[in-house]
């Protein structure tokens, strides 16, 4: 039996430390760090737009609420008349997140939890406006045209 | 069959190059902010913010000094800072008017997690207990709470209401 020469075994060694360099490389995860980052971006804007409305251009707003949600949330938006009651009352609100966070993210499930501080500027038909400010937890899930609410849920001070 | 030998110390170089170069490079690429993608550390940070902020920002009339202790475990920097002008009147008020305040973190989120610097963000629930027991109708806040790693725990550096 041959023994291997020290030349060809510094061969071997030197084949299999690039093997396991090159099994580490393509297994490493930069790109969840661009989803994370995605979601959030997606997340904040979709938060905004869900609590924005012009009553002048209430069929492009509701359109924008649809397209800014998917699954449960865009039924239900589908279904509601919340968009009606700021056109019939000639209210308008413009919301803005102030601040917010992922409180859970799985990329490889496509599905994401979010927080938002959000300021609400509130025109009414007559009068001043204001500014109401709200918290909100949302849901994301991944669509082909980014990170869309699954869920929007006010969280307002509770006793506990 | 010379020549073949003679290339061999030249293809082990070469591969083990190779594969070092690889291996820097996918450690160059690794995420710096390990918010979320490190379910740990974020756990752990949102854990210790979320204890501490509890502990500072909730006292009772005669356990003023254990919320005092609190925040000098707690709080660094201009945190500490902007605490103690608020503490001392606390110290003033919370005795004479027998008020207690309860705070409770109701949702929080990494908003970045690099090496021993954190931003989370706190939405925290405030229940102010008066003399004889009532309640006041619990105030909801907003922080985003920038923290530092130091000593073996997270440590605040700065709150900002948001």
């Amino acid at each position: 039996m041959r023994r291997l020469r020290p030349g060809r075994w510094a061969v071997v060694t030197a084949a299999g430390f690039f093997a396991w360099s090159a099994w580490t490389y393509q297994g490493r995860e930069p790109d969840r760090a661009a989803e994370r980052d995605r979601a959030l971006a997606d997340g904040r804007e979709r938060v905004a737009v869900l609590n924005t409305l012009d009553h002048t251009r209430a069929e492009e707003g509701r359109r924008a609420w649809l397209e800014a949600s998917t699954g449960d949330l865009r039924v239900r938006l589908e279904r509601e008349s919340s968009a009606g009651r700021l056109v019939s009352s000639r209210t308008s609100a413009v919301g803005t997140v102030l601040a917010a966070a992922l409180t859970s993210f799985d990329g490889r499930a496509g599905s994401a939890e979010l927080i938002a501080s959000v300021n609400i500027q509130i025109t009414p038909a007559e009068g001043e406006p204001s500014v109401q400010r709200k918290r909100f937890s949302a849901g994301l899930t991944r669509t082909s045209g980014g990170w869309s609410l699954s869920s929007l849920i006010a969280l307002p001070a509770q006793d506990g | 069959m010379q020549t073949s030998r003679s290339l061999q110390p030249l293809a082990a170089l070469l591969l083990t190059a190779a594969g070092a170069a690889l291996l820097y490079l996918g450690r160059a690429e690794e995420p710096r902010d390990r918010a979320l993608l490190d379910a740990a550390a974020t756990g752990q940070v949102l854990d210790e913010v979320g204890d501490g902020l509890t502990r500072v920002l909730s006292y009772s009339p005669d356990g003023l000094d254990l919320t005092e202790d609190a925040a000098r475990d707690v709080l660094r920097g201009r945190a500490a800072e902007q605490y103690r002008t608020l503490f001392a009147r606390v110290r003033e008020e919370a005795p004479a008017q027998g008020t207690s305040m309860r705070t409770r973190v109701v949702r929080a989120g990494a908003v970045e997690l690099t090496g021993d610097h954190a931003v989370v963000l706190v939405f925290l629930d405030q229940t102010s207990v008066r003399e004889g027991g009532r309640e006041s109708r619990p105030a909801a806040a907003q922080l985003t709470v920038t923290a530092r790693y130091e000593d073996g725990r997270w440590r605040i550096t700065e709150l900002k209401a948001t």
